[in-house]
């Protein structure tokens, strides 16, 4: 616990909420204590928790504080206009979170498909094998850059491609990699690591969707024609395939 | 205010974006503003921006951001762990203040209903099971997690769960879950589970009144929404030689 700052006796006080917070969640923390954590954003070096008293009790109950006007927030002593602002974002928030959909902004056609790979590889003058996690509907969790696309390297990777898979709790993945000055042909060591990843994979019970090889000015997938299949639909379209197919499709 | 511009270029900029906010709302706020109007707390050097087009790049979009580890979040060059510990928890205050705010008060409408469930599992990774225990007037009584699992799935505990129905008094109930990585559309399983579990209700004199599940894409509803065709299938061979057939014809 790093309670270096000793001419502040809540910093430890506040590390260990933060914490607590980050493990548990916030169901142990009862409304006080929920408003105090937020205030520590906005308010350094004041007992927030009397600042959240004083908050739930003037505006009657924990969510009432966020429904208050700016200006009465401010007016609370020791309320700071960014603490006050932090509060104000909450309700914002939630209705952020409420209208935006998880969009697949990667996936949208083939062509756009193809120019997220182009893109990711733009410039590039040496060989990089990326390594992109996804979710059950082909969402992108996160890019992985693998750093190498020997064979042998990726053999004697395979523990920390599978921890990444793991870590990012992908539950689908797409492997490529660039052929910088080349074409957009698979290279006969690359079957070979396609073969190793469909090999991780399956172990993990996790699907391989797709192998892209980027040329300088095309890009290719393990299958052609299905590639043009998967990534050329509408999102609705392939929304509906993926259902009514159980997505067992890529396997 | 335009004596200070010189002064610090940086705080007044910060200053007019949330001035912005707090004026006309966050509708016309990229993701990447969303991002970066959080950052400012907790980022206390002109970097926010940066680091909020970081974690779009890294995680995807909006979504994924608040769906990182902590630990993910924390490598993300020049982040804090301050504004880390801010995205993790922004979630789970939006979802507080929801359930406060529907205690004792009826859902008007199945809107209502999805985003309230919606709210539940912003950020979640793994499959949880919410109870929201009912009067008859649909007001919310409490709203419990029953169970926490991993990535495709969890159990749920019938006894746990009849014994919050009998303390709250509800006298109906709405089940939900999420499928983190996927689509709403129910599984099989879960439909043959709802089946089961609304007799089982009944035995015990309440009523399940929905089963909620909440994916990527939005809401279903399986006891109130007949929507899609009850079966599913696996690929075979031919399915798919049918698929190459198609796509070679456009």
């Amino acid at each position: 616990m790093p309670t270096s700052k000793k001419d502040n006796p809540h910093a430890g006080h506040r590390q260990r909420m933060k914490a607590q917070a980050l493990e548990t969640g916030l169901e142990r923390f009862n409304e006080h204590q929920m408003l105090e954590l937020l205030l520590f954003y906005g308010i350094p070096q004041k007992d927030t928790n009397a600042i959240s008293h004083q908050l739930i009790a003037q505006a009657g109950s924990f969510h009432g504080v966020f429904d208050l006007d700016f200006e009465d927030l401010k007016s609370v002593k020791y309320m700071t206009e960014d603490s006050a602002v932090l509060l104000k974002l909450m309700p914002m928030f939630e209705q952020v979170f409420c209208s935006k959909k998880a969009v697949n902004t990667f996936m949208q056609d083939a062509d756009s498909f193809a120019g997220f790979f182009m893109a990711q590889y733009y410039g590039a003058e040496a060989e990089q094998m990326l390594m992109l996690c996804l979710d059950g509907s082909l969402n992108l969790i996160e890019i992985v850059k693998l750093g190498f696309g020997d064979v042998n390297l990726i053999e004697a990777n395979r523990r920390m491609i599978a921890e990444h898979i793991i870590r990012t709790n992908a539950s689908q993945i797409i492997v490529s990699i660039n052929h910088p000055g080349g074409d957009s042909n698979r290279l006969p060591d690359e079957d070979k690591a396609v073969a190793i990843f469909q090999g991780i994979c399956s172990g993990l019970n996790v699907t391989f969707v797709d192998f892209i090889c980027v040329g300088d000015t095309e890009v290719q997938g393990l299958d052609t024609h299905l590639f043009r299949y998967l990534y050329d639909r509408t999102v609705d379209e392939r929304d509906r395939f993926l259902r009514t197919m159980d997505k067992t499709i890529f396997g | 205010m335009p004596a200070n511009v010189v002064e610090n270029p940086q705080k007044e900029y910060r200053r007019s974006i949330k001035v912005q906010a707090l004026q006309h709302g966050l509708e016309n706020f990229s993701d990447r503003q969303l991002l970066e109007l959080l950052l400012f707390f907790g980022i206390k050097n002109d970097k926010a921006n940066e680091v909020a087009e970081k974690l779009l790049s890294t995680f995807g979009d909006f979504h994924g951001v608040f769906a990182a580890n902590f630990e993910d979040l924390k490598k993300v060059e020049n982040m804090s762990e301050n504004a880390a510990t801010l995205i993790k928890l922004v979630p789970q205050y939006c979802a507080a203040i929801a359930t406060k705010r529907q205690l004792g008060k009826p859902f008007e409408s199945r809107e209502a209903i999805a985003r309230f469930f919606t709210m539940q599992y912003i950020g979640a990774r793994s499959e949880r099971i919410f109870l929201a225990c009912l009067d008859d007037e649909m007001r919310l009584i409490d709203l419990v997690q029953l169970a926490k699992g991993n990535i495709n799935s969890v159990k749920l505990d019938t006894r746990d769960l009849v014994s919050h129905v009998f303390k709250t008094k509800a006298t109906q109930i709405i089940l939900s879950h999420n499928h983190p990585s996927g689509y709403s559309a129910p599984s099989d399983d879960d439909l043959y589970t709802t089946t089961n579990f609304e007799n089982f209700c009944t035995q015990f004199d309440f009523r399940l009144t929905d089963h909620v599940v909440v994916g990527n894409d939005g809401v279903s509803f399986i006891i109130a929404q007949e929507f899609y065709p009850r079966y599913r299938r696996v690929l075979n061979d031919e399915d798919i030689l049918k698929i190459r057939e198609f796509a070679e014809l456009g």
